[in-house]
C-alpha cells in the first residue's frame, strides 16, 4: 500500500527488518501525533546490540521524534501523543508506569547542541553517578577519568578539571556531553544529529568516537549527512514523511535500495 | 548600528559643514538628542537637590553644635587617620613609581618579593595588634590596601615579572588617590566635625525638640540616622525573609511544573497583584494584619520573650506586608530567568535519568542563580525604598529597639509624616528630610547598580 | 554483563521518589500561598464596604459589676420636626439564653434631632423595661444589663449609627452605590436627543462595518460619490449638537460620534466605489472587507468611543460615591471622593503630557540615532537607574524644583500643576524604558530595506520603526500611567491636603487661586490614619474605586496591544 502526498508517493512503513545478532530494542508499529498533527505512521524499527543504527531522511520527517520516544523525552511535550509498542528486553518502555528514571540511565541521550550544565567539567561528569549512586571520592575520580578518556577528551581537559564546561570549544562540549552519557554507562546512547553544530574537524573526532563507542554500548544516531550515516552505521533506516521507508544494512542502502524513493534521496534527486 | 554607518557616510560626503548648517540638517536628531538629555537634567536635579540641603543640614548641625571650625583643624593629621594617610599616600606613591619605572621591582631585595612565612606572619600579627590597640578602624581598613598591592605585585612579577597592564595600574591609582581624598577629609573633621559622626554613627532620632525657637537647633535635638535605618532594615530584610522563599519557590513551579494552562492564570494573577497600589496593602495591613500580629506579641509577652506589649503599628507588621507586595517582583523576575535557561539542559539533566526536582535544583537553579541574584537585589531596593504601605503599617515613633512588636519608623515614613505637616522652608527638620533622602538614595542606587549589573551579566550568559 | 557501575552503592530510589513528590508539593505550596494573600487582600478590602448595622454584646452582670452596659449612639435624627419619619425605623434585636429558652425582644428607636434627650434600655430577669424609645441626635445613650448572662444586639432595619442625614446607607449597604438610568431619567431625557441619535448612528455604523447586510449596502449605493456631502453633513451635526447640547461633556461625545461614524462611512463608500469601479459586486462582503481603507482601526478607535460614551449618553451612570460627593469630616458615610477622582484625572492628564514626548524622543535617541558613545552609556545608565529610585525622593525633587521658590525651584507651590510635574518626571524612566524595548524588537531587517529604497533616518524612523512600535510603546506608557497612578508617596511630599471641599483647578500655580487638591491614593493613606472605624470603610471604598480605575486601564493596555499584535502578524 502507498498513498501519493504532495505529488510523492510515500510507500507504507515497511516490514522488512532483518538484523543479524542479538536485538536490543524493539520499536513496533509507533503512531505519534503532536496535538492533531501526526508526526509518526506506524513505524517500526529493531536496534540490534553492539551496533550502530543510523536514521536519515529529509528535515521533518519524524527522526528526532522517534529517537525522543525512545527514551520518552516526548513526555515532556504535553500535547505529544503516542501509541505503539517500543520494549528492551522484557521491559516495554512506553507503559504508562514505567520507570522513566530507571529507563533514562538505561538509555542515554546526546543532543543536537552541546549542553553541558553550567558546572566544572568534573562535576557535569559525575553529576549522573552522584543521581543514581552513592561513590566515594576516589571511585568518583576513577570514574569521571574512565569516562573523559572514554569519550577521547581526557588529554584536553585533564588539567583543567575545574573549569566550567562551558568554557570549551563546541566540538570538546559534545564530547563531554557523550562523556556525561557514558559515565552512569547506559546500554544504549541516543545521537540526535550530534555533529550538526560542529565544525569538520570535531565532527571526524565524534564520528571516531561513535565506532570506538560501539563495542561497549548501542548507537543509536539521528543524522543529515548521508556520508556520515555511511562511514559509521552498521544498519540504516531511511524516514519520509513520518514513515519508515527503508531499513536494512548500511551497504545495503547505500549500494541497492529497495525503494525509488530511498534511491534518489541519496542520490540527492530529490523533490 | 546601521544608522550610525549612515549618518557618518553622509557627513563625510559633505565638506566640513558649520555645525549651524549641521544642526538645521540635522534637526530632528537633535531635538530628539535634547529629550534624552532630560534625563541627565533629572538625575542632576536629584543629585543637586538632596545635596545641596543634606550639606546645609550638615553644616547647620555642626554650626549650632559648635564643632565645625571655619578654618580646618590640621592637628587632626596626628591622629590615627593621619598615620592611614600617610600610609595610603605612600602607596600611592609606590603605584605611581611603579608605573614609571617596572624594573624598579626586579632590584628590590629578595625579601620583599619573596618573604619567607615567619615575615608575612608577623606583617599579619602586627595588624592585628594594630587592630586591637590603636582601635581605628580606619587605619586598619587602610592597612589592608598595601597588603593587597603587595600580593598583586609579586605575584604578577612571580609569573611574569611584568607587572599588570597600565590600565589597571591607572584605575588602581585613581582609587588611591580618591582613597586619601576621602581619607584626608575624615582625619580633618571626624575629630571635630561631629555632625557626620553623630548621623551616621549615634542611634538616637528626635529631630525635634521642645525649643523656644523652632527654627534654630537645641540641645535635646539628636539626629542619629541608625534608628531609622534599623527600621529600614528590618522591614526589608523581614519582607524578603517572606518574599524570597515564596517567590522563588512560586517562580520554580511556574516554569518547571505548572501546565500552560495554570501559568496563563497565574501569571496575570501575580500582575494584579504587582498593580495593586502600596495605599491599599497599607490599608491591608493597618486593618488585618496588624491585629493578627498582635494577637501573636501578646502570646510572645504572655510568656515573658519581649518585654513590653505589642502595638497594632509594629515593623513585623510592615515586613509582612512589604513581603507580599515584592512577592509577585521576585516571583515574575525569578520566572523570567528560569525560563531563559534553554531548554537544552533541561532534557539534558532529564535524559541522565534525573528527577524533575533534582534537575531544578542541581541544574535550573544553578544555570539561572544570577537571575534570580538580581530579582532579589531589586526587590531588596524596592523595599527599602518603600513609603506608604510602610508608613501606615509600621508606625511614626523613631525608636532604636530589637523588639519588633513595637511601632518604629523607617527613613521614608520619616520623610512621609515629617512632610505630611506644614513645613516651614529652610527649618531644621526640613533640612533632616534631605539628609535622610541622600542616604535613602545613596543606599538604593547601589543596590540597583548591583542588581543591573548582575542582571547584564546573566543577560550575556545566554 | 556486570557493569563498573553497578558495584558502586545505589541511592535510595524510594527517597528519590518521595524527594519528588515533597519537593513538588513544596513548590506547588509556596505558589498557592501567593494567591492565598491575594485572595486574603480583596476579602479584606471588600469588607469594609458594606455597612452593617449595630452588633454587639452586653457582658454578663456579675457579683462586682451589678449592671453592665452597652453604648449605642446615632447621629441623625430618623424623624423629622412632625415627628413624621424619614427613612427606615431603627428596630435593634435584644436577645438572651433564659435558662436554656432563647428569649428575643425588639426594641424601636427613634431618633429626634433635639439634643441630650436620653432614655435608656434596661434588661432584667422579667424582660426590657421599654418597646420603643426616644432620644436626641448624638446623644449615647446605653443598654443597661443586670443578667448573669451576655444579651446580644442587632440592627435590624435603618440607618447605621453614624449614617447621614438622609438616613442612609441603611443597614448593609455597599458604600460604591450606584444608579443606572436607561435613557430616561425622572421623566427627562439623560442627554441631549441629537447626542442620543448621535449614538445611535455610530453604533449602526459600526454595525455596518462589522456584518454588512446587502439591502443596505444595496441603499449606501446611491450615497457613492457623495463623501463630502457626507462628511460635511456629520460636521454640521456634530456642530448643532455641540451647540443643543451646550457644550457639555454629553455634547462633546455626540460630536465625536457624528465624526467618527462618518469617518467609518466614508471608508466604506470609497471601499464600495473601489470595488464598482474594478467592475465587482459590492455586496461581495468579503471582498468589501478587504478594500475598505483601514478597516481594523476604524473599528477599534469607534467601539471604545462608543462603549465610552454609552456611559454618558444612552445610559446615566451614576456612582455618587465617586463623582457627586465631597469629603464630609462630620459624616463619613456621606463622603465621596469627588475632588480627589478629579484631582487623579488631572495629575494623570499633566502627568501624561509632561512625560510622553519626552520620553518617547529619548526612547527613539536611545535606540535608533546614538552612537555607544560614553554619553549614551550614561543615559542609559541613568534612565535605567532612576527606574529604580524611591518614588518619594522623586517627591522631594519634586518639592525643590517644582513646589518651593527659590533657589532652582520654579515655586509653583503644592498645586496640581506641581504635582502633575513630579509624577511625569517619575513616569519618564518607566516609559523610556518601555519604549525602548519595544522599538529594539522592531526587526531590522525593516529599516534596512526602508534604508534600501532611499529614505533617510527620519524618515526611516517616522514611517516604518515607529508604527511597528507603537503598540508597545502605547502599552508600557498606558502600564507607567496606572503606576504613577496608585502612587502616594511623591504626592505626600509634594503637598497633597488631606481634605478638599472643592473642585480642584489644574493650572492654580501659575493662574493663581486655591492650590489645594488631593488624588484618591492620599484619600485612602489619610482616611485610614482616622481612627473611627467609619473612615476605613471609606477608605476601603476608596481602594476599590482606585483598583478598578487601574484594571481598566490595564485591559485596556491589553487589548490595544492585542489588537496591535494580530494586525501586525494576521
Amino acid at each position: 500500500m502507498s498513498e501519493k502526498i504532495g505529488g510523492e508517493v510515500v510507500p507504507d512503513s515497511t516490514r522488512e527488518l532483518d538484523i543479524d545478532g542479538e536485538l536490543d530494542l524493539m520499536v513496533e508499529d509507533l503512531d505519534l501525533w503532536y496535538g492533531a498533527k501526526q508526526a509518526l505512521y506506524g513505524v517500526s524499527l529493531p536496534i540490534a546490540k553492539n551496533s550502530v543504527t543510523a536514521l536519515i531522511g529529509p528535515s521533518g520527517c519524524g527522526k528526532s521524534t522517534l529517537l525522543r520516544t525512545i527514551n520518552r523525552m516526548n513526555d515532556l511535550i504535553p500535547i505529544c501523543k503516542y501509541e505503539g509498542k517500543i520494549t528492551k528486553g522484557d521491559v516495554v518502555i512506553t507503559d504508562k508506569g514505567a520507570d522513566l528514571v530507571e529507563l533514562r540511565k538505561n538509555i542515554g541521550m546526546v543532543f543536537q547542541r552541546p549542553n553541558p550544565f553550567l558546572k566544572s567539567i568534573y562535576d557535569n561528569v559525575a553529576y549522573g553517578v552522584r543521581l543514581h549512586h552513592s561513590p566515594t571520592r576516589e571511585q568518583l575520580d576513577q570514574i569521571v577519568e574512565k569516562s573523559l578518556k572514554r569519550a577521547a577528551i581526557w588529554d584536553e581537559v585533564a588539567d583543567r578539571l575545574h573549569d566550567l564546561g562551558t568554557s570549551l570549544s563546541g566540538g570538546q562540549q559534545q564530547r563531554l556531553c557523550i562523556a556525561r552519557t557514558i559515565a552512569i554507562e547506559p546500554d544504549v546512547i541516543l545521537m540526535d544529529e550530534p555533529c550538526s553544530a560542529l565544525d569538520p574537524i570535531a565532527t571526524a573526532a565524534i564520528e571516531e568516537l561513535i565506532l570506538e563507542l560501539k563495542k561497549d554500548f548501542t548507537v543509536v544516531i539521528v543524522t543529515h549527512s548521508m556520508s556520515q550515516a555511511a562511514r559509521v552505521s552498521d544498519y540504516t533506516g531511511f524516514m519520509y514523511l513520518g514513515r519508515m521507508v527503508e531499513f536494512n544494512k548500511t551497504e545495503k542502502i547505500f549500494s541497492e535500495p529497495d525503494q525509488e524513493l530511498t534511491k534518489r534521496y541519496i542520490t540527492g534527486r530529490f523533490g | 548600528m546601521t544608522a550610525l554607518n549612515e549618518t557618518e557616510v553622509k557627513q563625510s560626503s559633505e565638506d566640513e559643514p558649520s555645525l549651524l548648517e549641521r544642526i538645521s540638517k540635522e534637526r530632528t536628531r537633535y531635538i530628539l538628542f535634547f529629550t534624552s538629555t532630560s534625563v541627565i537634567l533629572i538625575t542632576l536635579g536629584i543629585i543637586q537637590t538632596l545635596l545641596f540641603e543634606a550639606t546645609t543640614f550638615f553644616s547647620e548641625v555642626a554650626d549650632g553644635r559648635g564643632w565645625f571650625s571655619a578654618e580646618m583643624d590640621l592637628s587632626g593629621l596626628a591622629s590615627s587617620s593621619g598615620m592611614a594617610l600617610l600610609v595610603l599616600v605612600a602607596c600611592l606613591a609606590l603605584e605611581w613609581g611603579l608605573s614609571q619605572r617596572p624594573q624598579f621591582l626586579s632590584k628590590a631585595p629578595a625579601l620583599v618579593t619573596s618573604p619567607t612565612k615567619p615575615v608575612v606572619y608577623g606583617l599579619v600579627a602586627a595588624t592585628a595588634i594594630l587592630w586591637l590597640v590603636v582601635e581605628s578602624f580606619l587605619l586598619c581598613l587602610v592597612l589592608l590596601v598595601p597588603w593587597f598591592m603587595w600580593k598583586r605585585t609579586v605575584n604578577a612579577y612571580l609569573v611574569l615579572s611584568s607587572p599588570s597592564s597600565k590600565s589597571t595600574d591607572k584605575s588602581v591609582m585613581y582609587g588611591l588617590f580618591f582613597g586619601s581624598l576621602t581619607v584626608l577629609f575624615f582625619s580633618i573633621t571626624t575629630n571635630y566635625g561631629g555632625a557626620l559622626g553623630e548621623f551616621f554613627f549615634s542611634t538616637q532620632w528626635t529631630p525635634t525638640g521642645a525649643c523656644a525657637d523652632r527654627r534654630s537647633l537645641c540641645d535635646n535635638m539628636s539626629f542619629g540616622v541608625n534608628s531609622l535605618l534599623f527600621t529600614t532594615i528590618q522591614v526589608a530584610f523581614g519582607a524578603l525573609f517572606i518574599a524570597v522563599p515564596l517567590g522563588v519557590g512560586c517562580a520554580i513551579y511556574l516554569s518547571e511544573y505548572a501546565s500552560p494552562r495554570l501559568v496563563a492564570v497565574v501569571k496575570p494573577t501575580l500582575e494584579l497583584l504587582a498593580g495593586i497600589p502600596s495605599v491599599v496593602y497599607g490599608f491591608f495591613a493597618f486593618i488585618y494584619i496588624g491585629p493578627l500580629v498582635v494577637e501573636f506579641g501578646e502570646f510572645a509577652f504572655a510568656r515573658g520573650w519581649i518585654d513590653a506589649p505589642p502595638n497594632v503599628l509594629n515593623p513585623i507588621n510592615g515586613a509582612i506586608v512589604v513581603g507580599v507586595m515584592i512577592l509577585p517582583l521576585v516571583a515574575s523576575m525569578s520566572e523570567d530567568a528560569l525560563r531563559a535557561v534553554p531548554n537544552e539542559l533541561r532534557e539534558g539533566s532529564l535524559a541522565l535519568g534525573a528527577t524533575r526536582i533534582e534537575t531544578t535544583f542541581r541544574v535550573m537553579i544553578q544555570a539561572s542563580l544570577s537571575g534570580i541574584l538580581a530579582s532579589i537585589i531589586l526587590a531588596l531596593s524596592r523595599a527599602v525604598g518603600e513609603t506608604m504601605a510602610v508608613t501606615l503599617a509600621v508606625g511614626t515613633v523613631a525608636v532604636y529597639t530589637t523588639n519588633m512588636f513595637l511601632p518604629a519608623q523607617t527613613m521614608t515614613a520619616y520623610i512621609a509624616q515629617r512632610v505630611g505637616g506644614d513645613l516651614p522652608f529652610g527649618e531644621i527638620g526640613y533640612l533632616t528630610i534631605f539628609a535622610v533622602g541622600l542616604y535613602l538614595f545613596v543606599i538604593t542606587l547601589c543596590l540597583n547598580l548591583l542588581g543591573n549589573k548582575v542582571l547584564s551579566a546573566y543577560r550575556e550568559a545566554y | 554483563m556486570k557493569k563498573d557501575i553497578d558495584l558502586l552503592k545505589k541511592r535510595n530510589r524510594r527517597r528519590r521518589d518521595v524527594m519528588e513528590k515533597v519537593g513538588s508539593t513544596g513548590l506547588a505550596l509556596s505558589g498557592l500561598i501567593g494567591l492565598m494573600f491575594l485572595s486574603v487582600l480583596v476579602w479584606q478590602i471588600a469588607i469594609p464596604t458594606f455597612i452593617e448595622g449595630e452588633t454587639g454584646e452586653v457582658s454578663p452582670a456579675s457579683e462586682f459589676i451589678p449592671v453592665s452596659e452597652y453604648i449605642l449612639k446615632w447621629d441623625h435624627p430618623t424623624v423629622d420636626d412632625n415627628g413624621d419619619l424619614i427613612g427606615d425605623e431603627v428596630v435593634l434585636r435584644l436577645t438572651w439564653d433564659d435558662n436554656g429558652a432563647e428569649r428575643t425582644h425588639d426594641v424601636a428607636i427613634t431618633v429626634t434631632s433635639e439634643r441630650n434627650l436620653r432614655e435608656d434600655i434596661v434588661v432584667n430577669e422579667s424582660g426590657v423595661s421599654t418597646d420603643a424609645v426616644t432620644v436626641g441626635k448624638k446623644t449615647k445613650f446605653y443598654v443597661q444589663s443586670s443578667l448573669t448572662v451576655p444579651v446580644e444586639i442587632e440592627q435590624l432595619t435603618g440607618p447605621v449609627p453614624a449614617a447621614d442625614e438622609t438616613g442612609s446607607p441603611a443597614v448593609s449597604s455597599f458604600v460604591i452605590s450606584a444608579d443606572v438610568d436607561v435613557l430616561v431619567s425622572e421623566g427627562e431625557l439623560v442627554s441631549h436627543p441629537f447626542a442620543l441619535v448621535a449614538w445611535v448612528v455610530l453604533l449602526v455604523s459600526i454595525v455596518l462595518l462589522s456584518y454588512p447586510v446587502t439591502p443596505l449596502l444595496k441603499g449606501m449605493e446611491s450615497l457613492i460619490g457623495r463623501q463630502r456631502m457626507l462628511r460635511f453633513g456629520s460636521y454640521g451635526l456634530g456642530v448643532l449638537t455641540l451647540l443643543a447640547g451646550a457644550f457639555s461633556l454629553e455634547a462633546y461625545l455626540g460630536a465625536a460620534c457624528w465624526v467618527v461614524s462618518a469617518v467609518g462611512m466614508n471608508r466604506m463608500l470609497e471601499g464600495m466605489e473601489r470595488l464598482r469601479s474594478q467592475g465587482r459586486d459590492i455586496t461581495q462582503f468579503d471582498r468589501l472587507k478587504h478594500s475598505i481603507t483601514n478597516r481594523e482601526g476604524v473599528l477599534l478607535w469607534a467601539r471604545m468611543l462608543l462603549v465610552f460614551s454609552a456611559l454618558f449618553i444612552p445610559l446615566l451612570v451614576d456612582i455618587p460615591f465617586l463623582t457627586e460627593r465631597y469629603q464630609d469630616i462630620f459624616q463619613p458615610y456621606a463622603s465621596g471622593i469627588r475632588s480627589a477622582f478629579f484631582g487623579t484625572i488631572w495629575v494623570m492628564g499633566i502627568a501624561m503630557v509632561v512625560s510622553m514626548p519626552v520620553s518617547i524622543g529619548a526612547a527613539i535617541y536611545l535606540e535608533e540615532y546614538a552612537a555607544p558613545t560614553g554619553m549614551t552609556k550614561l543615559i542609559q545608565a541613568l534612565v535605567t537607574n532612576l527606574a529604580g529610585v524611591p518614588s518619594i525622593v522623586f517627591g522631594m525633587f519634586g518639592l525643590a524644583v517644582f513646589v518651593k521658590q527659590g533657589g532652582i525651584g520654579m515655586g509653583l507651590g503644592p498645586s496640581i500643576l506641581a504635582a502633575g510635574f513630579t509624577m511625569g518626571v517619575m513616569a519618564m524612566p518607566i516609559i523610556v524604558l518601555a519604549s525602548q524595548e519595544a522599538l529594539r524588537s522592531v526587526p531590522s531587517s525593516i529599516r534596512e530595506s526602508a534604508y534600501g529604497v532611499g529614505c533617510t533616518q527620519w524618515q526611516v524612523t517616522r514611517d516604518h520603526v515607529l508604527p511597528s512600535a507603537m503598540p508597545g510603546i502605547m502599552t508600557g506608557s498606558i502600564l507607567a500611567m496606572s503606576r504613577i497612578m496608585g502612587e502616594a508617596a511623591p504626592l505626600v511630599v509634594v503637598g497633597a491636603a488631606a481634605l478638599v471641599l472643592f473642585d480642584p483647578e489644574p493650572l492654580a500655580g501659575i493662574t493663581g487661586g486655591n492650590l489645594n487638591f488631593t488624588v484618591i491614593p492620599i484619600q485612602i493613606y489619610f482616611w485610614t490614619s482616622e481612627p473611627e472605624h467609619a473612615w476605613h470603610s471609606m477608605a476601603a471604598a476608596a481602594s476599590i474605586s482606585l483598583i478598578l480605575l487601574l484594571a481598566t486601564m490595564n485591559s485596556v493596555a491589553i487589548l490595544l496591544r492585542q489588537h496591535f499584535r494580530k494586525r501586525l502578524n494576521p
